[in-house]
């Protein structure tokens, strides 16, 4: 492309641009406004929709997860075995006299 | 409360982003269109879209998801439109060809700075410039806007185009070289 030609292009894309810009600035009130409610309406879903976003709900599920962690770890799975292994004992021996004992 | 914060944040800069894009989306989707309404309809949907799947992406990202969208809304109208048409043609119904298209003149916008004689070529060249635009096939109307208007380099262009940076470069040319010839009573 010869220079005299790209400068020619560069000038007419400048003269479309500006021209464009220029539409857009003077969009009649009812096109603006009718945009200014479609954004509102678009960005009413967003909230709805942050409120269901996992992300949204980090710290609180950080702060359950961590309540679960405690939990176990007061109530370790090996005391309930011991516990549950108690009860089978005694279950055991009461089945035991039980048989031993004369009818 | 830091989720109320985060929400605040990117529901501003959401709010911004759009504030400052619908205005060119919608004239774009004007001269593919040729009709307000359905431009307003096309502006919406890639709004809603954005927003519904994309507002956790980056806010550098929304520009060319924005356009993506946009783009693709604006082939489908086309695309329901020719089957429409085939259908009219088909059942040879003719309807008046002004009813979906605005004239150009009268979508035009008013200059209020200007001396008479300035505005007057302003709103010739207005003028022609639709007419020019909206007579581009609409793969060469998108490109051309998309590199003169919204500034993107070719490898962005192509992304959102979804084809090769070559085809962007060929449609891009031939959409000057049919504006050249059609503005040259302008420059």
């Amino acid at each position: 492309m010869s220079t005299e030609l790209k400068k020619e292009t560069t000038k007419l894309e400048s003269k479309i641009k500006a021209s464009l810009d220029a539409s857009v600035m003077d969009l009649d009130q009812d096109t603006q406004q009718a945009l200014a409610s479609i954004r509102e309406k678009s960005l009413k879903n967003q909230q709805a929709r942050t409120w269901l976003n996992f992300n949204a709900w980090r710290p609180a599920s950080a702060f359950a997860f961590s309540a679960l962690l405690a939990m176990l770890f007061v109530y370790h799975p090996n005391n309930l075995d011991d516990a549950l292994q108690r009860i089978a004992t005694n279950k055991a021996l009461v089945m035991n006299n039980r048989s031993r004992s004369p009818c | 409360m830091h989720m109320g914060r985060d929400f605040d944040k990117q529901y501003l800069s959401m709010n911004h982003f759009l504030a400052d894009i619908e205005g060119r989306a919608f004239r774009m989707a004007q001269i593919a269109t040729g009709n307000r309404d359905d431009a307003l309809e096309i502006v919406q949907d890639a709004m809603m879209k954005l927003v519904q799947k994309y507002s956790l992406h980056p806010p550098t990202e929304w520009k060319a998801l924005f356009y993506s969208i946009l783009n693709t809304r604006i082939l489908d109208w086309h695309r329901r439109q020719s089957v429409r048409n085939r259908f009219r043609s088909w059942l040879n119904w003719h309807d008046d060809e002004e009813d979906g298209a605005e004239d150009a003149l009268a979508q035009h916008p008013d200059d209020k700075n200007h001396t008479p004689d300035a505005k007057l070529q302003d709103s010739q060249f207005m003028a022609s410039l639709n007419i020019a635009l909206s007579a581009l096939p609409l793969r060469q109307q998108q490109v051309f806007l998309l590199r003169v208007w919204e500034g993107m380099d070719i490898n962005e262009t192509a992304v959102i185009m979804r084809c090769s940076a070559s085809s962007v470069k060929t449609h891009y040319a031939r959409a000057l070289e049919k504006l050249r010839e059609k503005l040259e009573d302008h420059q």
